[in-house]
């Protein structure tokens, strides 16, 4: 039976537990007519215990410690173990809030020699009297566990620092289209403030053909009436055909 | 790619690895050297490399534990904030979030004022189109 369990657990898809059989229209039924009947007489039937068959049907209560799923054991709230409670022997100091960063890539690499160091030990014991590997070959297990290990709860620090870097990148980006933005409002409030001088009074001038040679009368004449309508604020005396290049640089 | 810790525990995992094919490699495919007049002790299940392929794989399989190594080492050299405590961080996130909302306003202020200016500018486009 327990074999079956174990395979049952460990296999990918694991078939439903026996008691999934007792889920029945009927035994429901039963179930409610039961808690029914102990509502009525409560105190009585405290000690009547259900129909084993009707056991499974009430839903177990939630864990408050641990659980186990697929064969893992789980903890609430969830969390990683700590080596010591894994029973392996912890190669590095506790640490202390103050310079805990710096201690860990210092201990990562005084991990990383003397795992190499317990090689050259393993490699020299495998030559010497190979049966003694046992020892040798534990030590490296552990340093390579521990290493894993100072990797893994480093890992928050990275997540905080890659925020760190995207967020700072954001902020960049964000500054540099502000930036952007005020550039163009710049152009265009020069582009508009030449327009608003345009000369509307100078191309009306142009019929008594002073500015000629920039625009063909035909249409700066039209175009004097519109832009006169528009920017009646013009400066009507002034000449200025910079502007008038300017808007066509605009691609008008 | 993959983030540093990520790369650094991978070279770990292959460090192990050359560990294990070094020494597996040494086992299965050194030869033997007869003592003394004795007759040159066989093994059936071995398959000796001739000695200059043996020598050269030895040195191969030696360079990559080196390398491997110095790969580690320069993983963790390159650890991201190292120096930096979680405070540290915690204030520079705060400090961080707080720049970026101010950005952020100043972005749509000027998107803002853009547009505005667009819609000026359209306006005076357009009674110029209309020529």
């Amino acid at each position: 039976m327990a074999e079956e369990q174990d395979s049952r657990r460990a296999s990918l898809f694991p078939a439903p537990p026996t008691f999934y059989t007792h889920f029945t229209p009927a035994n429901q039924e039963k179930l409610k007519e039961f808690q029914a009947a102990a509502k009525n007489d409560e105190d009585e039937n405290a000690s009547k215990e259900l129909p084993a068959e009707l056991v499974c049907l009430i839903p177990p209560k939630p864990p408050t410690e641990k659980y186990q799923s697929f064969g893992q054991i789980w903890t609430l709230p969830e969390r990683h173990p700590t080596l010591k409670e894994l029973n392996i022997p912890q190669l590095f100091p506790e640490p202390n809030n103050e310079s805990y960063n710096v201690d860990r890539a210092q201990e990562l690499r005084r991990l990383s020699k003397s795992l190499l160091l317990n090689y050259l030990e393993l490699v020299g014991i495998m030559g010497m009297s190979p049966e003694e590997y046992a020892e040798k070959v534990y030590h490296l297990r552990i340093h390579l566990i521990n290493i894993h290990e100072l990797i893994n709860n480093y890992r928050p620090h990275q997540a905080r620092e890659t925020l760190i870097s995207m967020m700072e990148e954001q902020l960049e980006k964000s500054r540099q289209e502000t930036e952007d933005n005020r550039k163009a409002c710049a152009k265009l409030k020069e582009l508009l403030g030449s327009l608003s001088t345009f000369d509307a009074g100078g191309l009306l001038t142009s019929d008594t053909a002073t500015s000629a040679d920039t625009v063909t009368s035909a249409t700066s004449a039209t175009a004097t009436v519109t832009t006169a309508t528009t920017i009646p604020s013009g400066n009507w005396e002034e000449k200025d055909s910079s502007s008038w290049e300017a808007l066509q640089q605009a691609g008008l | 790619m993959a983030d540093r810790l990520t790369q650094l525990q991978d070279a770990i995992d292959q460090l192990a690895t050359i560990f294990y094919c070094a020494l597996r490699y040494v086992g299965t495919h050194h030869d033997f050297i007869p003592t003394h007049n004795e007759p040159k002790v066989r093994d059936e299940t071995l398959q000796p490399d001739p000695p200059h392929i043996f020598r050269s794989s030895q040195q191969e399989l030696a360079r990559d534990l080196v390398l491997k190594t110095k790969q580690i080492e320069v993983l963790i050299a390159s650890l991201p904030g190292i120096g930096v405590s979680e405070d540290d961080q915690k204030e520079r996130l705060k400090e961080l979030g707080m720049e970026l909302e101010r950005a952020e306003e100043e972005r749509l202020k000027s998107i803002r004022e853009k547009e505005q200016l667009l819609v000026e500018f359209d306006e005076v486009v357009r009674s110029l189109k209309r020529v």
